[in-house]
């Protein structure tokens, strides 16, 4: 059940009504029913891939929601430790054994994998309460809008607001549906269109000219882009129609005039997650190296990063490359210098140089597609089917980029408080849908980051 | 909140009222990849025949080589050919059991080819069969929205679809243009038949299992399938006689397992090269001797007081 896809949409129209009209109200506000239903909704949401992986899910939340209540009880060290090892055995265990040794993955494992080890290890560090009951925990883990590939939000972040009184606000709502409207048109538009060009070009990087690769390349950087961020600003949308806030994702990340810029604007809190739970104890572990401790932690955090992905040697070149990409701002401490449109542009091309990698099937194609960017045809013509697709796709890019420099201070880039004028406003969304609806990709692929 | 469902409900109210130009516009919604089908579902919806006891169904084939006046004049049975191009034999046995359900005819005829042992089945015909008959029959926008296809792609369904001609009874009428037109390997390389069967091998294997469930199906409701294996042209008979005597094999015995008919047209002598359009197509003139022979055995097939 994609967010872009009318089963989805009938889902949530019935959900969001029954939600709002049946559900709110009553005790407490209505807080423990709504939550009944949001779990009984989650849990629906996930049967519709695959109903036996939900017993993962609600096992594993299970025994999470045990050990945080156990964990805040108990006073002595040596059994705390001995619980969250429990939890992270069972959590990581999991996570490894499907991710790494097992045909099938689970849909969106490694996000609420994470959101359980940061439940148990913030309730160890006491930055959060556990739940206060088992429901609010097992809709942390399983939050549908969030569920298949994050934002993974931190306990300390939503699980209050699970326990708390929501009430609709219109500005929220309305404000909602326009990040909505703008995720559908990242994806279906620009993401779906540009997986297909590059799909095509990946497929045949033997044949074609560099100047091909490099279009390619852009492509696949963009493509990944707009489909993981328009798929955050749908998940951040839907929320909002429910009474949430959730993490941003993203934030302009090729808008950075630096790498370290570029990782704090993408994939936000997959990026801090690590931060907090892998690269800080690994700089004060390392510490004691100086500048080449911390460019061994960067190194580490970023190679668990492409990791993370998935079990291909091309992820894990992705992470270490993009950790090499700090390595001469730690030993020359230019970090913290900004540029212009020249650093935001050199910026933008060396992530698009590490999503080859990132895209490739094998390392063996990555470094093959390497060779032939530098083989000396970069100015040669290559031939470009669906030419109408193509253009109207490349104009949305540019568009897309356009509208999303001018709100840049704005959480999404149809945010236009600004605009009072009705008639404008109405031209600009149902503007979008046209294009939306006239150019939508033939195919309606999976969003890339259910895979991971 | 009231508000809000208002706004909604005037934001989206435009966007359906847009499809419904479209379709008084003729454009048409797009239910599978094939133009062809689509058109026959639609043409099928506005003009249902009133009876179907002989049906055919099939890829490409059953499209053209089946000549529907010479049947229906000699067989004098209601017929109608609900064939459609690119069908594999798994797409073949979703749209046939739908419509053997949907018109309940009493013999069914497959006019088949290798090549529609060759590829992967295409998920578009089960959704559409999947969906509730009721829809399709009286919501047909519906497809509008499930499995979104752009505006832009129905303009280029529209404009540029071509070959949709059939006959009133559902014959394809397009392939004929080709008539006169060299057969499409004349003079050309041929391939390796036997190593392309070999590069196939796990396809045909998954669409023999189709065939069986198909006519598995049709004897549990009392439908007598008459599997056609269409003739091929002379030069991939002597390039791939291994595989295709295989071939013919293997769906003898899965026809002939469930009480069906399998009849054989195989024949290099009656049909030469010049009666083909392409490797496996038959010119108008291919097609009328092909159907001769089946009408001949139908005759034969099926008794005379029906």
């Amino acid at each position: 059940m994609l967010f872009t896809t009318l089963p989805f949409l009938v889902f949530f129209a019935a959900f969001f009504l029954l939600y709002w009209f049946i559900f709110a109200g009553g005790p407490a506000g209505g807080v423990r029913r709504q939550n009944v239903l949001l779990l009984v909704g989650s849990y629906c949401f996930y049967c519709w891939w695959d109903w036996r992986f939900v017993f993962l899910l609600a096992g594993n939340s299970l025994a999470v929601y045990f050990l945080g209540g156990w964990l805040h009880r108990t006073a002595r060290e040596g059994h705390k430790s001995l619980l969250v090892g429990a939890g992270l055995s069972l959590t990581l265990g999991s996570l490894l054994y499907f991710k790494y040794f097992h045909s099938l993955l689970p849909l969106g494992l490694s996000f609420y994998t994470f959101r359980m080890i940061s439940y148990l290890v913030d309730i160890r560090k006491a930055k959060t309460q556990p739940a206060r009951d088992l429901v609010v925990c097992c809709l942390y883990i399983a939050f549908f809008p969030c569920l298949l590939a994050g934002p993974i939000d931190r306990p300390a972040w939503l699980i209050p607001q699970l326990e708390s009184k929501r009430a609709f606000r219109y500005e929220a709502g309305a404000d909602g549906m326009r990040q909505i409207l703008w995720g559908l048109f990242k994806k279906i538009v620009i993401a779906d269109n540009c997986a297909a060009f590059s799909a095509d070009i990946f497929a045949h990087y033997a044949t074609l000219p560099a100047s091909a690769l490099v279009y390619g390349a852009l492509m696949a950087t963009i493509w990944v882009y707009a489909d993981f961020s328009g798929y955050s600003d749908m998940a951040i949308g839907f929320s909002r129609l429910l009474g949430f806030e959730v993490t941003p994702n993203f934030n302009y990340p090729f808008f950075a005039t630096n790498i370290a810029g570029f990782w704090r604007r993408w994939h936000i809190t997959l990026t801090s997650w690590m931060t907090d739970y892998v690269f800080t104890p690994l700089n004060i572990l390392l510490r004691d190296l100086g500048k080449t401790g911390l460019a061994l932690a960067i190194l580490l955090n970023f190679t668990l990063i492409g990791l993370w992905h998935g079990p291909s040697w091309t992820y894990v070149g992705f992470g270490f490359l993009n950790g090499c990409y700090f390595l001469p701002m730690v030993f020359r401490g230019r970090a913290k210098k900004t540029g212009g449109a020249a650093a935001r542009i050199a910026t933008f091309l060396l992530v698009a140089f590490s999503m080859v990698l990132f895209r490739s099937a094998s390392l063996s194609q990555a470094l093959g597609y390497y060779r032939r960017i530098f083989s000396g045809s970069l100015f040669s013509r290559f031939f470009i089917f669906e030419k109408v697709n193509t253009v109207a796709t490349l104009a949305c890019i540019v568009a897309m980029f356009i509208a999303e420099w001018t709100q840049r201070d704005k959480r999404h880039a149809l945010q236009i408080d600004g605009i009072r004028a009705f008639p404008v406003r109405a031209l600009i969304y149902f503007g979008l849908m046209g294009i939306i609806l006239t150019f939508a990709a033939t195919k309606n692929a999976d969003f890339i980051y259910f895979r991971f | 909140m009231p508000r809000f469902l208002f706004k909604t409900f005037l934001f989206v109210l435009p966007v359906f009222a847009g499809f419904g130009i479209l379709s008084r516009l003729g454009f048409a919604p797009i239910m599978t990849s094939s133009a062809f089908f689509d058109h026959k579902m639609q043409w099928l919806q506005q003009h249902p025949p009133k009876e179907v006891r002989l049906m055919a169904v099939g890829s490409s084939m059953s499209v053209y080589a089946l000549n529907s006046q010479m049947i229906v004049h000699r067989l004098r049975l209601p017929y109608y050919n609900f064939a459609s191009w690119s069908m594999q034999i798994g797409d073949t046995r979703v749209v046939a059991m739908d419509l053997v359900r949907a018109y309940h005819p009493d013999y069914l005829v497959l006019c088949s080819s290798p090549a529609e042992f060759t590829a992967d089945d295409n998920p578009m015909y089960r959704n559409y069969t999947g969906t509730w008959r009721f829809i399709r029959q009286h919501f047909p926008w519906y497809f509008y929205f499930n499995d979104y296809h752009s505006i832009h792609q129905l303009f280029l369904r529209k404009y540029r679809s071509s070959h949709l001609g059939m006959d009133e009874w559902g014959r394809g009428t397009a392939l004929f243009e080709l008539q006169g037109k060299p057969s499409s390997g004349a003079g050309s390389q041929r391939p390796d038949a036997n190593a392309w069967f070999d590069e196939r091998i796990s396809r045909f294997e998954h669409e023999y299992r189709q065939l069986d469930s198909l006519s598995g199906w049709l004897l549990e409701h009392h439908v007598r399938l008459v599997f056609v294996q269409a003739p091929v042209e002379a030069f991939v008979g002597q390039n791939g006689r291994r595989w295709l005597q295989a071939h013919f094999d293997s769906c003898r015995s899965i026809v002939g397992r469930h009480g069906g008919v399998y009849l054989n047209y195989y024949d290099t002598t009656l049909f030469k090269n010049n009666l083909f359009a392409d490797p496996v197509h038959l010119t108008a003139a291919g097609s009328d001797t092909l159907t001769k022979q089946l009408v001949t055995d139908l005759e034969r097939i099926i008794p005379p007081s029906q």
